[in-house]
């Protein structure tokens, strides 16, 4: 028995080494937003975030020796493709998905992640509906109404705004109706009034002229945009045609780099929530945008941030997933990741917690706003509403 | 010239790859350290071998000069056997771990900094990362090496042994490969990889120690090659090419995958590129749109189009980094997407602060001068790649070809050669098949002469414990074999040969030498018998000793007979050294002596040790008789006849004579030459007696003269006297006689004259008294006549039952007066006649039935006549007499047949008698051929037997005359002849006066003369039917008368003469029938016997009277 050990170890040993030349299996990383139509910034912004951490972490060497590779996968902004999506993603048996980017998609999925029992990380899906739920849903930015505070403070206090209207796009009815909802309850719980909220479908037939004269109707202080960045910029323009005066806001939805970009002068001096601080000098976060800066020669928006945030909680965890772990399981148990910022929390169902920041543009760039005083009764000017 | 298999040209082979190994390692090692380019290769223009390579070799070789040491004791170590393999572990350890580790480095892409322990270079570093790195097969090659190197010492089975060939082969093939590498870059192990190549020196010493390895091995015992260098070549040459194919499939993979690859990716870069072109062709013309239309949707659009364009460049420029080879390929399209990505981007940002038109036309007319270039561009590098495209496939095609020609080749090649390995291979497996079926046809046939034979089979391995006894040991010593195996078969030996036996059996194997013993061998059965065994030592086919074999043969018989031989031979040798008067000489064929008793010493003067060797003619024999004795002995070799014995004058040592009686012997053994014996008796002293009595002869003639007269009066007188006792027997006989014949016949006739009772009853006691003393004198005389063995036994014809009847009415009388019964049976078978002697045989029976009345007081007297024998000319005839008597002890039938004893001497004394009868009828029956016995009861009575052998006649019977048992005699001739003349010639006058009343009382008419004369003149003159005459008469006698009447004219049978003398012996009645007498008659007459006489005769002569 013992010579035939021996031998069978002098005939395996070739064929180990053999083998062994072979590169490692990689771990592959999905990732699900919208790469292409009107409304891809905030996907290929996620995209890009994603690209980054998956660059530097292989750089590092990978998961215990495995490089990651990136799956990706374009929702179109549309459930039926989402899906179909989706399923290509498991198909690749990825480990972990990075996204969808909007609750609308996030709604859309999320039925199936769970059937898979796939962790699914969205860097920027504030939905309500999915709040609370021991799904296998997680996200790195806290629900709306964890934030939604912020902008009825600003609005309230520090612009002291009474009359308002939320212009709202039923496409992401999810997220815009339940940060409507939200809005809606603190803002009248503070004593404002909100005129009828005006919903549109987001599309490039949606007729932004008509739609800025039905905003105006009721002359409110100011008109509060639930949409993306591209549907904000055009409603915009539409509206300083019509009204130069009115306060126009924005949810942190429409805060991406296409925002000022397309919107250019009626874009100007808006108000913008904000998923972070984009002066922050926080190291991490300075890191992240030098980074982004080397690869991508631009500047990081909050869809880059977080996803890159996303990617590497998502890393993190499998680093530390234990043989007979499931992702879901290193989460939960683990519970605090490092983010740019800050450290990230999950709660029992895969929720965090956060803030939300204000900003503005001007020349065509952020600027952040100071924080909301509460004292300072509001002064009409030209707010923007989220 | 020694072969490829032979241990010597392995041995010599490994040596001389051992000491190449080492110079070619150390002076690498060396020129590594002391960085002189001449010493690391001796191989200029290849690749060098590396440092750790070197150091690698020069523990290696070590090792195998280890391996090759003889392990005996140096002058400065004991090179054990243990030491040896501890000695090869450790050089073999580093290798293996130089070859791990950098395996090790290669797979894992480690940094165990081994590559440059012995030697750093920082130029070599800056070089190449691993510079200094062995190459991945030559790492794989120490390993394999020095684990079948290390597995050898390890287990020495024949396993290990072929793994360890399997390993050395696949270095050869492995070195061979890497050595390819250097002829044609499409051949070679992982050289292609862009790993480092196998140095050409390295590569060298790896075939030749693969060699040295697998020959070794090959060679060893436990692992014998039996295929042949050409088979084996054959072999090692299919495993290379199996070897060449599986490299060829490894690397055509790679490469086939490897061009796939750049395929795929190339075309994926295409396709990204030309996605990207359209992006930026519309992120172009959205941008173009929203200058003329300042639509914000246009502007969306090219934004879109913008980052989507991005997000491809930024793939494309990802994988670009990871295939540098086509890095140019895409570099003016980036260049130019580019610049249309800044174009829009600065147009959209001018034209949201306002422009003017003709700004606007000028960005319009950029926007498209730079679209239309990137068009050029874009096309330029669609042919690019697609020529591209076509080398990449044409470079798959030629791999595709080369390893399908390589494989196929390979395959055909090694299929070819295994095919002939196999058919070799199967050639020589059935051979040794044939090989075994005929070595165990014979083991099978040994195994029967060992099983069958007689002899007792064992063997002994080197180690001397017996490890097989044949069957027929077994059987010997009845024991099993699993208890005489090894020592076990000593407990059979006898104790006192025990020890005797295991010295020799342990001596001659120490020194390896044949022995044979005797010992004594228990046999089943508890005897011990006695053993001659044979052993000798075995070896192999090569020589080498193997144990012993032995014979054992149970000679106990032989060793019986031996020994008696040797006793009697022993003794035979020591009567005929020993013996002192028989001088005994043997010679060879030459005559030398070859045997010198002492008495051959003593009488001739030699010892034994001078005689021996010389001629016989130089010892003894005097010079005038040698040519005769040369001759003679010559004569006697070649007939075998020896020498007759003979008297002979030789000479002793001294020269003086001895005279001798010599016999001789020629001795021949078979298959020698013949010996000669002399065997010499010293008759000096006889021949001097001799000579003296010769002196006194003359004079003892004269003596022998004289005392012969004297003899021959003595003779005379010693004769006459004999005469005169006969003389004097007949007389006495002669004159007692003629008394008793008056006083028998007197009382016989005063009995017929008188009735008074008391008068009878004297007669009767004088007549017995008379008769007694008849019997007294008649037996006395007979008695004489035996004892002088003059008793003669007539032979006449005869009637048995006559002689019975006669008797039996002789005896009758007597009997009656005793009241006795005398009875007779004659059995039927019984002849008639006979012949033989009647007279004796009637004595016999008389005498028997005499006794029976004599001792018996009442009953009865059985006579039987029986038959108890016949053959063609003779029966035997068996008289019973049966009484009633007294009887007879035992002890009385033991004697009563000797002379002169009587039964009881209270018995002579009551009943009388000499005690002769039984003794004469005794010695008559034996002289008729037969005898007498008694059975009998003390008390009850006796029965005696007598048995006698008669003639048959053969001749017609005589008439035979009627048997006349009338009780009175007398009364049937007075009735049947009364009147008849009777001539009566008798001088004695009361003879004849007794005679004349006996025959006038039975009618007969008598006349009576007083001599031969007279008696002669009364037949001449008258016709008397018979002549009664007695012998003895004054003038002429009875037989003088007879003759006389007989020469008378018609007188020849008539008339019948009977004698009637006292004259009463055979030789007298002899004489009377001689003389012409027709019958006789013993004086004194018993009337009854008279008259029966003349009844038989009167019947004859008168029949019709």
């Amino acid at each position: 028995m013992r010579i035939k050990r021996y031998s069978l170890l002098m005939v395996l040993a070739p064929l180990l080494a053999l083998s062994a030349c072979a590169p490692s299996e990689p771990i592959h990383i999905g990732y699900l937003g919208a790469l292409s139509g009107r409304g891809s910034d905030l996907g290929t912004g996620g995209l890009n975030g994603t690209r980054l951490a998956i660059e530097l972490r292989n750089n590092a060497g990978g998961i215990k020796g495995r490089p990651l590779e990136l799956i990706e996968a374009d929702d179109q902004q549309d459930p039926e493709t989402a899906r179909k999506a989706l399923d290509r993603l498991i198909a690749h048996r990825v480990a972990a998905v990075i996204g969808p980017m909007t609750s609308a998609m996030a709604m859309a999925t999320v039925a199936q992640i769970n059937q898979e029992k796939l962790v699914m990380l969205s860097p920027t899906v504030t939905s309500g509906d999915l709040s609370g739920l021991d799904d296998y849903f997680f996200r790195v930015i806290p629900a709306t109404r964890h934030f939604v505070k912020t902008n009825a403070d600003y609005y309230f206090h520090t612009l002291g705004l009474r009359r308002l209207r939320l212009v709202y796009d039923v496409r992401n009815k999810s997220y815009s109706e339940s940060w409507l909802d939200e809005f809606s309850k603190t803002f009248l719980a503070m004593g404002g009034s909100l005129l009828p909220p005006i919903s549109f479908a987001s599309s490039d037939e949606t007729h932004f002229p008509q739609l800025a004269t039905r905003a105006l109707a009721g002359n409110p202080q100011a008109i509060i945009i639930v949409g993306n960045s591209v549907d904000a910029a055009m409603l915009c323009q539409s509206l300083r045609r019509s009204n130069a005066k009115v306060a126009i806001g924005t949810s942190e939805w429409a805060a991406t780099e296409r925002l000022p970009l397309l919107g250019g002068k009626a874009a100007e001096g808006i108000t913008v929530a904000q998923f972070f601080d984009r002066e922050s000098n926080a190291p991490d976060y300075q890191a992240f945008k030098q980074a982004y800066q080397k690869r991508f020669s631009r500047e990081p928006g909050f869809a880059e941030l977080l996803a890159f945030d996303a990617a590497n909680v998502i890393f993190d965890a499998l680093a530390a997933q234990g043989p007979k772990q499931t992702l879901k399981q290193v989460i939960l148990s683990q519970k605090t990741f490092r983010g740019s910022f800050a450290p990230i929390r999950f709660d029992a169902f895969g929720d965090t917690a956060g803030k939300t920041f204000m900003a503005t543009i001007r020349n065509g760039h952020f600027v952040s706003l100071p924080p909301p005083d509460t004292s300072v009764p509001s002064v009409p000017s030209v707010p923007s509403v989220n | 010239m020694p072969t490829l298999n032979s241990p010597r040209f392995a041995s010599r082979f490994s040596a001389l790859v051992a000491g190449l190994t080492l110079l070619v390692g150390s002076m690498a090692l060396f020129g590594h350290l002391a960085d002189m380019d001449s010493l690391k290769g001796v191989l200029r223009h290849w690749v060098p071998m590396k440092p750790n390579t070197a150091l690698a070799f020069i523990f290696i070789g070590l090792a195998l000069a280890l391996s090759l040491t003889p392990t005996r004791q140096w002058p400065w170590l004991t090179l054990t056997p243990a030491r040896q393999r501890l000695g090869i572990r450790l050089l073999t350890a580093l290798p293996l771990l130089i070859g791990l580790a950098t395996l090790s480095e290669y797979l894992f892409n480690w940094e165990l900094g081994i590559d440059t322990l012995l030697v750093s270079s920082a130029a070599d570093a800056a070089q190449h990362a691993h510079a200094q790195r062995m190459a991945p097969e030559t790492a794989f090659c120490h390993m394999v090496l020095a684990s079948a190197m290390l597995l050898k010492t390890l287990l020495h089975n024949r396993r290990t042994i072929l793994i360890s060939a399997f390993c050395s082969l696949v270095v050869v093939g492995l070195a061979v490969s890497s050595l390819s590498t250097y002829f044609s870059p499409s051949l070679g192990v992982f050289g292609w990889m862009g790993l480092n190549v196998m140095a050409g020196d390295t590569a060298l010493l790896f075939i030749l120690l693969g060699l040295a390895s697998f020959l070794e091995i090959c060679t060893q015992q436990h692992f014998s090659w039996q295929l042949g260098s050409t088979t084996t070549a054959g072999f090692a040459l299919g495993m290379l090419l199996l070897i060449v194919i599986f490299l060829t499939v490894i690397r055509t993979q790679y490469q086939t995958s490897e061009i796939n690859g750049r395929l795929s990716q190339s075309e994926m870069l295409f396709a990204k590129s030309a996605a990207i072109f359209s992006d930026v062709t519309q992120n172009q013309s959205h941008v173009l749109s929203f200058l003329l239309t300042n639509d914000l949707r246009f502007l969306n659009a090219s934004l879109v189009a913008s980052d989507r364009a991005r997000l491809k460049l930024d793939e494309l420029n990802h994988f670009r980094s990871r295939t540098p080879a086509e890095a140019w390929l895409y570099l003016p399209l980036e260049v130019r997407v580019d610049e249309i990505l800044d174009w829009s981007r600065e147009t959209t940002a001018q034209s949201r602060n306002g422009l003017t038109d003709e700004r606007r036309k000028a960005a319009i007319e950029r926007g498209n001068a730079l679209l239309s270039r990137l068009s050029r561009g874009f096309d330029q590098q669609a042919s690019e790649h697609d020529q591209y495209i076509a080398e990449l496939k044409r470079q798959s095609e030629y791999v595709r070809r080369t390893s399908f020609l390589t494989i196929t080749l390979s395959m055909l090649g090694s299929i070819a050669l295994f095919a002939l390995v196999l058919l070799r291979t199967n050639t020589l497996v059935s051979e040794r098949d044939r090989a075994r079926q005929v070595l165990l046809e014979s083991e099978q046939q040994y195994r029967t002469l060992a099983d069958s034979g007689q002899a007792l089979i064992w063997t002994a391995g080197t180690d001397t414990l017996c490890n097989y006894f044949n069957k027929v040991w077994l059987a010997f010593t009845g024991r099993s074999w699993a208890q005489e195996i090894g020592n076990g078969w000593t407990e059979g030996v006898h104790p006192d040969d025990y020890q005797h036996c295991v010295d020799v059996y342990v001596k001659s194997f120490e020194q390896r030498r044949k022995f044979s013993m005797l010992y004594r061998l228990r046999r089943h059965d508890g005897e011990y018998r006695w053993i001659q065994d044979d052993g000798a030592p075995r070896y192999d086919l090569a020589g080498n000793f193997i144990g012993y074999i032995g014979y054992c043969l149970d000679i106990t018989e032989h060793w019986l007979a031996d020994e008696a031989l040797r006793e009697s031979e022993l003794r035979f040798r020591k009567l005929l050294n020993e013996i002192e008067s028989v001088a005994v000489q043997g010679y060879s064929d030459d005559l030398s002596v070859n045997y010198w008793n002492k008495a051959s010493e003593n009488l001739y003067g030699y010892t034994a040790e001078e005689a021996f060797g010389r001629q016989l003619t130089d010892l003894i024999i005097p010079p005038e008789m040698q040519a005769q004795v040369r001759q003679d002995i010559a004569a006697m070799f070649a007939s075998g006849q020896p020498i007759a014995t003979g008297e002979l004058s030789l000479q002793r040592q001294d020269g003086s004579r001895v005279d001798v009686i010599s016999s001789h012997a020629v001795v021949v053994v078979p298959g020698k030459p013949p010996e000669f014996f002399c065997v010499d008796i010293d008759i000096s002293e006889r021949k001097r007696t001799e000579a003296e009595l010769e002196q006194y002869r003359n004079h003892l003639q004269d003596l022998v003269a004289s005392r012969t007269a004297e003899l021959a009066e003595a003779k005379n007188v010693a004769e006459a006297a004999n005469r005169a006792k006969s003389s004097f027997l007949a007389n006495m006989s002669h004159e007692i006689r003629t008394p008793m014949n008056a006083i028998i016949g007197l009382s016989h006739l005063l009995r017929k004259e008188t009735d008074a009772a008391p008068a009878l009853d004297k007669l009767g006691k004088i007549n017995d008294a008379a008769q007694h003393l008849l019997g007294v004198i008649n037996n006395i005389l007979d008695l004489s006549k035996i004892e002088a063995g003059r008793l003669a036994i007539e032979e006449n014809a005869f009637s048995p039952a006559e002689i019975v009847a006669t008797t039996l009415t002789m005896l009758n009388e007597r009997a009656r007066s005793k009241g006795l019964k005398l009875l007779s049976t004659l059995d039927e078978t019984v002849p008639s006649r006979l012949l033989g002697d009647a007279l004796r045989l009637s004595q016999i029976l008389i005498n028997l039935v005499g006794n029976a009345v004599k001792f018996s007081e009442h009953g009865q007297i059985t006579v039987r006549l029986k038959l108890a024998g016949e053959d063609e000319h003779s029966v035997i005839l068996l008289l019973e007499v049966e009484d009633q008597g007294i009887g007879l002890s035992a002890e009385q039938q033991g004697v009563i047949f000797r002379a002169f004893v009587q039964a009881d001497d209270s018995s002579t004394r009551k009943y009388g008698g000499s005690g002769l009868g039984l003794a004469i009828s005794r010695h008559l029956a034996r002289s008729m051929g037969g005898d007498i016995s008694v059975s009998s009861q003390l008390g009850l009575g006796s029965t005696f037997r007598a048995s006698v052998r008669l003639k048959k006649i053969i001749s017609a019977a005589e008439p035979q005359s009627d048997t006349h048992l009338a009780s009175a005699l007398e009364d049937i001739i007075r009735q049947r002849f009364a009147g008849v003349p009777i001539l009566l010639a008798e001088d004695d006058l009361i003879s004849r006066e007794i005679a004349i009343e006996l025959l006038q009382l039975a009618g007969l008419t008598v006349d009576a003369v007083g001599n031969g004369r007279e008696a002669v003149d009364k037949v001449r003159n008258g016709d008397y039917p018979i002549v009664i005459m007695d012998m003895q008469m004054p003038g002429m006698g009875g037989l003088e008368a007879t003759r006389a009447i007989r020469q008378l004219p018609g007188r020849q049978h008539r008339p019948v003469i009977l004698a009637m003398t006292a004259n009463a012996f055979d030789e007298n009645r002899q004489d009377c029938l001689a003389a012409g007498m027709n019958d006789h008659l013993g004086k004194p007459v018993d009337p009854d016997a008279l008259y029966a006489t003349l009844l038989r005769w009167l019947e004859i002569t008168t029949p019709n009277a």
